[in-house]
């Protein structure tokens, strides 16, 4: 498709960009560079020395892989259930995921919190999981459905017609075709899990936390450049997730 | 043989197939024939076992197998769209069935070079399905299906995206291929010159009925309803109505036309389709005879080995005759003529009200 | 569909019963306990009594609850006043400008909001950049209450939730046809009348989603006015936070949940008849 220049909007107009790329990224740049300079990296040698600190990353690191994990096997189930056959479930399915997309996180954390009240079920890192899985879900459903209805499915009765029992069908052929759109959920899925606060705040047990709550509990008692220094880190390993996400975000458009 | 029996399938209000009957022989290239939705690529669809019949059944070597899921049936098919596996190379996407049978894995690479060669791809196992061209992804897709030894290849359309060089190529290897492998082809196309040319027997089907089975020739030459003769086209198409003495049309009956009694006694008008064949509708300058139309020439076409030449009547009806270029050259552009054809090279058929 | 019966077909149960377990479940209970009554040390005494209802329509709280919808309605309508400028701009940029500008609105987004706040506090702490800036312009300001305040809070909601109105105003601005834009140049319109007229009402789709995706989670936001307010700012979320965590008063903080929930329900209604409307 040959590309037709487009006519820009009024100089005026246009300034909005760099104004706000600017707010958005300078306080973002300043924590950054104010974490060495003055500082110098004394700081980061003392982060990494502070045991709390890296319990708390290797915490974020194992809830968010179970939660990943587990939604992105949920997701595919769910996408397939909704797209492919002829499933008793769908509508309840269908209400249930949008009602879950437009819940407030707050709602769904009191709510889940409520819940294990009831159920007598103590607070642990195991009802983070749990609540990290009921919030990324819906969102790995949509990536993984999109990509199903964009697909081929010639190519799933072509497998039929070769031989291929169902279960067959779907690891030869659907599944491997569905990979950039796995890996897409699994990645959205680690990532909205890992940044969490919100969620995990209401549904943690004490001494348990999580990094971003960590940082949170540091933050409220003063901002220390050791806070600054882990921000910073946090916020490069995010970009670079965020990156990859972006490279691989599954193609838009049909294959034969 | 493969025998479809009073096969019937409805989508919720919609009836797609009515009724079908059909019996094919092995060894056979039969071709379901047909206008888009006629029903033809749901008959083929459910001979794979894609779909299944809302009632009806479905024999093989008179064996039941209409209740057999699509991956049990001895047939295998060649997509419209060839739907190749994206993720696999040439050579997997054709080994696919061998493998999901367990085949050894020796055997298997005989037979995909075997099945590669049978379509001239030679070379190709390691390519992706998305580097190819349409006439390679095409064979490939017929050797997919071929590797399996299949009694029946079911092929939908399979040619429809090719243009017309590389369409008349594939045609007559896929000919070759048939008879040379004595296999049973069962071919969907809405093109009837491609179905013409390929078939031993085709089936033309409308609106989900079977209108006429026949060999090419017999269609050709005797369409047995309205709909084939139209279908099969080039023919002069004569609207008007059915009397006790002929075939009226324009204020002139012409007679002698089969049918036409009979048909006049349908009543509501009456009104019929008589089909004359270019070749069979003469021109001459002089108005002679029964049987005979007259109009003025408007255009003169040279096609090389016969001429066509357009006449327009009175009444405002085109027709056309084709004739010896040799017989055409004495005649000009904007003159009077006479046409004339035999009875017995019409069909007549009933247009009015079903 | 297939006609063959393999167990593939129940696949689909795995994740509908967890929607069921984790979701509707708690959402239940959430509504059994705004009838509740908190008990005597702070937990649940299972009765049903509209009391709590009654208590939320007390105009300490309704005023919040009023402060927390002008915030998000204001939010919302700051973002689309940046939005469309930003999202216009980088609908008519070239190939490669649009992908990374894609890329440097999403990467805010994507990252935590605990760390984008903790930048924002760094920012403006008392002996951070900004409070030197204003030193050096001779500008009179409490460096203290630099980091705290209700204009911080606005910014922050508006900066968090920008990339959301960015999105669907994009993704409707990426097929819009500029020739019409075009014609309308070549007819002697000015920009401002090219875009009310021609562009905007074509976005109304887009605007509707963006609204439904910044309004409805801005009315529960809870870190932003805690973080970056103090004790001053206090909106729904932090009510309904501190019913739960501080005041251990379940039943009330659910039956202000609820109220919260029907509200939002609401508003997703009007929206959807919108939709309808526009369509």
């Amino acid at each position: 498709m040959t590309e037709r220049i487009r006519p820009k909007a009024p100089r005026a107009l246009q300034m909005i960009l760099p104004v706000v790329l600017l707010a958005l990224y300078l306080p973002l740049v300043v924590m950054i560079t104010g974490s060495f300079k003055g500082w110098t990296l004394d700081w980061y040698i003392e982060l990494f020395q502070d045991p709390t600190l890296f319990q708390a990353l290797l915490r974020s690191v194992m809830v968010a892989t179970s939660s990943a994990t587990l939604s992105t096997v949920l997701a595919i189930s769910a996408a397939l259930a909704l797209e492919k056959f002829v499933f008793a479930g769908r509508w309840p399915m269908r209400i249930l995921s949008t009602i879950s997309l437009m819940l407030p996180e707050l709602v769904l954390s009191l709510s889940l919190l409520s819940w294990f009240s009831v159920l007598h079920w103590e607070l642990s890192l195991a009802t983070v999981v749990v609540a990290h899985i009921t919030l990324v879900l819906p969102f790995a459903i949509l990536i993984i459905a999109a990509r199903l209805t964009s697909m081929d499915a010639a190519v799933e009765d072509a497998a039929r017609d070769l031989g291929a029992g169902e279960w067959e069908v779907l690891s030869r052929v659907t599944l491997p075709l569905l990979k950039p759109a796995i890996i897409s959920a699994f990645t959205l899925s680690f990532l909205l899990s890992f940044d969490d606060f919100l969620v995990t705040y209401y549904t943690n047990g004490a001494g348990n936390d999580t990094l971003p709550v960590k940082l949170y509990a540091l933050m409220k008692s003063g901002l220390s450049p050791k806070v600054q220094a882990l921000s910073s880190l946090m916020l490069l390993v995010s970009v670079g997730l965020v990156i990859l996400l972006i490279k691989y975000r599954p193609k838009e458009g049909p294959e034969s | 043989m493969l025998e479809i029996r009073s096969i019937q399938k409805t989508f919720g209000s919609q009836t797609a197939l009515d009724a079908i009957d059909l019996k094919i022989e092995e060894g056979e290239f039969f071709s379901l024939l047909g206008p888009s939705g006629c029903g033809k690529s749901t008959l083929l669809r459910l001979l794979a076992g894609l779909e299944s019949a809302t009632s009806g059944e479905i024999y093989w070597k008179g064996q039941r197998i209409d209740q057999l899921p699509a991956r049990l049936r001895p047939f295998n098919m060649v997509f419209q769209k060839y739907a190749l596996f994206p993720h696999l190379s040439v050579a997997e996407n054709v080994a696919f069935g061998l493998q999901l049978k367990k085949v050894a894995l020796a055997e298997i690479r005989s037979r995909v070079d075997e099945a590669l060669a049978l379509v001239n791809l030679q070379g190709f196992e390691d390519r992706k399905p998305e580097t190819l061209s349409g006439g390679q992804q095409q064979r490939v897709a017929l050797a997919r299906a071929l590797v399996n030894r299949p009694s029946i290849v079911l092929l939908d359309e399979p040619l429809g995206a090719l243009d017309q060089k590389l369409r008349e190529k594939m045609q007559a290897d896929l000919r070759l291929l048939q008879k040379r492998l004595g296999l049973t082809f069962i071919f969907v196309t809405h093109d009837q010159e491609e179905a013409m040319i390929l078939s031993d027997r085709i089936a033309v089907m409308n609106a989900g009925r079977l209108e006429q089975v026949a060999t090419p020739r017999e269609l050709f030459e005797n369409p047995s309803s309205l709909f084939s003769a139209r279908f099969i086209g080039g023919r002069n198409e004569l609207s008007g109505r059915a009397i006790a003495g002929g075939f009226e049309m324009a204020g002139r009956t012409l007679e002698g036309i089969s049918r036409c009694q009979e048909l006049s006694q349908r009543g509501a008008g009456a009104s019929v389709c008589a089909f004359v064949r270019p070749e069979m509708l003469r021109v001459s300058g002089m108005s002679e005879g029964a049987n005979a139309l007259s109009g003025r020439i408007v255009q003169i076409l040279f096609r090389g080995s016969k001429s066509e030449v357009m006449i327009e009547t009175a009444e405002g009806v085109s027709l056309r005759s084709m004739m010896d270029p040799s017989e055409a050259s004495s005649l000009r552009v904007g003159s009077e003529v006479a046409l004339q054809f035999a009875p017995h090279d019409t069909h007549l058929f009933w247009a009015g009200p079903q | 569909m297939t006609q063959d019966k393999s167990a593939v077909r129940f696949l689909g149960w795995a994740p509908l019963t967890w929607y069921i377990v984790f979701l509707m479940f708690p959402l239940t209970i959430v509504a059994a306990t705004a009838f509740a009554t908190r008990g005597l040390y702070g937990g649940i005494e299972w009765s049903f009594t509209p009391a709590n209802f009654a208590r939320a329509f007390d105009p300490l709280y309704v005023s919040i609850l009023m402060r927390s919808f002008l915030l998000s309605l204001g939010t919302t309508f700051a973002c689309f006043l940046l939005g469309f400028p930003f999202a216009y701009s980088m609908a008519t940029a070239s190939e490669r400008m649009r992908n990374i500008l894609i890329m440097l609105i999403a990467i805010p987004f994507l990252t935590n909001l605990v760390i984008r706040i903790c930048a924002l506090k760094a920012f403006t702490s008392f002996d951070g950049p900004l409070a030197s800036l204003l030193t050096l312009l001779h500008v009179k300001f409490d460096p203290y209450a630099l980091s705290q305040n209700g204009p911080l809070v606005a910014f922050g909601m508006v900066s968090t939730y920008m990339p959301l109105m960015v999105f669907p105003l994009y993704a409707s601005l990426e097929r819009f046809d500029f020739t019409l834009v075009e014609a309308a140049e070549d007819l002697g319109a000015t920009f401002w009348q090219i875009a009310t007229r021609i562009v905007i009402p074509s976005l109304k789709g887009a605007m509707l989603s963006g609204l439904l995706l910044v309004f409805i989670p801005a009315m529960g936001e809870f870190l932003i006015p805690d973080l970056l307010g103090g004790a001053k700012v206090m909106l729904a979320g932090n009510l309904v936070s501190e019913q739960f965590l501080k005041a251990r008063d379940w039943p009330f903080g659910s039956a202000l949940s609820a109220l919260l929930m029907i509200l939002l329900s609401l508003v997703v209604i009007a929206i959807r008849r919108l939709e309808k409307r526009v369509q």
